[in-house]
């Protein structure tokens, strides 16, 4: 299998001294933004971006990918801990992981959750390295048109899937397009959008806005609860987790289907969030003691964080091999591939073999990496949580407008950080969802590129989309899936009224 | 998430209200992509879309998704006084934000730069909000921007915005 060679050359190129030492500091750091509310796996990235410009690329995603787990790991921490979620797709955690915690059981749920979380993320490893070639083979056969009708379906699945109001789903993405349109247009040349403001001539960064957004909003909506940190000691004995190891493989349907419920989630763009939700419903739905669960039950634990997990790293896949993100920190991940001259897509596999596998292989050390570190420094990270929030929460902010400043050196940029920090408190309040903002200004260029080519290459007919069969199957598709919160009202009321006829007859 | 603190706290905007001003100001949003897309042509050239194509129908995106928001605040089945703020939390809020504009005053309008604006903000936080003492306080401020100085121009060589103080004591 030519798979297999590749993956030997990644582990060469992940395997060195350098590139170890870079996954121990993101790691390390990604667990640090992990427990640290209001600071998230996107946010963490992005904080990163400006300091990899002088990197290699492979260097570089390494980096970025390592504080990614490190930040899905630590988010389980302190949902465990101190029943305060570091990461919105850690929530569903906290429901039987601080039962656990509080039974005095903390260093077993601590120890299921990073266990499963390593397998989960080592699940969607393997499935990416057995899916990467042939995805991006299969990519290969796109243009313009095919690559509009994905990036259309993406938003599309936001829309029918996404689970919060389509409405406001429709605002999130259109607000994103738009201000990925500010600044030069790369085709015609033309300054667009910019209302006289010679500052958004260069456009708005998705960084800054990633900052505000995720870091200061955040922040915003923590200050409002008084938030308290009570936690629960952790000191995690050796001997402890070897019993969680040897208990694991009881729960292997757990594992593995919480794992392949993160896969699909990650490579479609449901997200990480939205995976370990579902997963622990399912867990629940199928447990032979379901009442358990909330008070306590380890495959609580277990479900949330191998599908979190596994969906985070599957959600590299499609970027990688088409371009397209399947979460808010794949998508700030790939802002940074584009800032360092790479073209996310099935290109990549061709011209950047190292990279490509350099990062598959990274990923499998490490995930690994990850699991030791964490494990060995649970109890130093909890105790950066006990400094009081009035000194963490201004220093958060400090390092949010340093960085939004290192973005371009730009003053603007800190305004429009703020700006942003504002929007994000109110979508926040309102449950308006941020990543497919976030999403849409990544793309946002190409997706209008890709657009405007179709156009060009069919003179100027919408037909380009039906122009073949692949690409009529995804538009279509994405076209249902945009109808879908209209119908499916209708539908649910059409098959209640079905079942009910019967019983007014 | 929401937790009611049993009508400890006057609620200041309810759930409705906030959901109202939100849609509104999404639709001044699109409202504006649209008159800033007209400023090109938005229809069809003979090699497709104008360069004012695609942000116009974004805007009307926005416009369209943010009128469907306001529609469905408007005739929302959440119980009317549902509250989204009270004058507690709006308090925080108010406590978190007002130095965080003055650290951007003292940053950038009066241009004194991101480290003397870090020092001030830290300061001005941690005596008046967390109420430490003077020591204490003025040692962690100065240390952030000590660590914030090495760390940025010296180890990663990204240099942050800098003000007369700087200039003055010949940091460069």
């Amino acid at each position: 299998m030519e798979n297999i060679g590749d993956l030997v050359h990644g582990f060469q190129v992940a395997l060195t001294g350098y590139h170890l030492s870079l996954m121990v500091a993101g790691v390390l750091f990604g667990i640090l933004v992990g427990v640290l509310p209001g600071l998230g796996a996107p946010n963490g990235v992005t904080l990163l971006i400006p300091l990899t410009f002088s990197m290699d690329p492979v260097s570089a995603i390494i980096l970025l990918a390592s504080m990614y787990w490190g930040a899905l790991f630590g988010g389980s921490t302190t949902s465990i801990l101190f029943n305060i979620p570091g990461e919105p797709s850690s929530v569903a955690t906290t429901f039987d992981g601080h039962p656990m915690a509080k039974q005095g059981r903390a260093t077993e749920a601590l120890s299921y959750a990073f266990l499963s979380a390593a397998f989960g993320a080592l699940f969607g490893v393997v499935v990416i390295t057995l899916l990467a070639a042939p995805a991006a083979a299969f990519a290969h056969k796109f243009s313009s048109p095919e690559y509009f009708a994905v990036y259309f379906l993406a938003f599309a699945c936001f829309v029918g899937l996404g689970g919060a109001s389509p409405f406001k789903t429709l605002v999130s993405a259109g607000m994103g397009f738009s201000l990925a349109a500010v600044g030069m247009d790369t085709i015609s040349g033309s300054l667009r959008l910019t209302f006289g403001l010679p500052d958004l001539v260069k456009g708005v960064s998705f960084l800054v806005a990633v900052i505000g957004l995720f870091g200061i909003g955040e922040l915003i909506a923590t200050m409002e609860e008084r938030l308290e940190f009570r936690g629960v000691r952790a000191r995690v004995s050796p001997r402890d987790v070897f019993k969680t190891i040897a208990a694991l493989p009881s729960h292997w349907i757990v594992l593995i289907r919480s794992s392949l419920v993160g896969c699909w989630m990650g490579i479609t763009p449901g997200g990480p969030t939205a995976a370990s939700f579902m997963s622990y419903g399912l867990a629940k739905r199928f447990s032979s003691r379901p009442d358990e669960f909330g008070k306590g039950e380890p495959e609580g634990v277990i479900a949330p964080e191998a599908a979190d997990h596994s969906a985070g790293t599957s959600a590299m896949l499609p970027m990688l091999a088409l371009g397209i993100p399947g979460s808010a920190t794949a998508a700030v991940m790939m802002g940074g591939l584009m800032i360092w001259g790479l073209h996310p897509g099935p290109m990549l596999f061709v011209e950047q073999k190292s990279f490509v596998w350099g990062l598959i292989a990274s990923m499998y050390v490490a995930n690994v990496v990850a699991v030791v570190l964490v494990l060995f420094t649970v109890p130093l990270f909890a105790a950066i949580l006990r400094i009081p929030f009035a000194i963490i929460a201004p220093l958060i902010v400090v390092v949010c407008f340093v960085s939004a400043w290192t973005v371009s050196s730009s003053p603007f940029d800190l305004w429009l950080a703020f700006l942003f920090g504002l929007m994000g408190y109110l979508f926040k309040k309102c449950d308006y969802p941020i990543a497919p903002l976030v999403l849409a200004m990544v793309i946002g260029d190409k997706a209008e590129d890709a657009f405007r080519q179709s156009m060009i290459m069919h003179g100027g007919s919408l037909g380009a989309f039906w122009s073949n069969w692949l690409c009529g199957t995804l538009m279509t598709l994405g076209i249902l899936l945009l109808l879908w919160p209209l119908v499916a009202p209708l539908v649910r009321r059409r098959a209640t009224s079905i079942t009910d006829a019967p019983v007014r007859e | 998430m929401q937790q009611h603190e049993t009508t400890a706290s006057r609620v200041l905007v309810t759930r409705r209200a906030l959901e109202i001003v939100a849609a509104l100001l999404a639709l001044a949003f699109g409202g504006s992509i649209v008159l800033g897309a007209l400023e090109y042509n938005v229809g069809w050239g003979e090699r497709g879309p104008e360069p004012g194509y695609f942000p116009f129908w974004m805007g009307v995106v926005v416009i369209v998704g943010a009128a469907g928001a306001l529609l469905e605040a408007w005739f929302s089945r959440r119980p009317p006084g549902l509250p989204a703020v009270n004058a507690d939390q709006a308090r925080r809020i108010a406590a978190f934000l007002v130095p965080m504009l003055g650290f951007l005053i003292v940053a950038i309008l009066f241009k004194l730069g991101l480290y003397v604006g870090m020092v001030v903000y830290l300061l001005v936080v941690m005596l008046w909000q967390g109420s430490y003492r003077f020591p204490a306080a003025v040692a962690v401020s100065l240390g952030t921007a000590i660590v914030f100085f090495f760390m940025f121009e010296r180890w990663l060589k990204v240099p942050l915005m800098k003000g007369p103080l700087e200039a003055w004591l010949g940091i460069y």
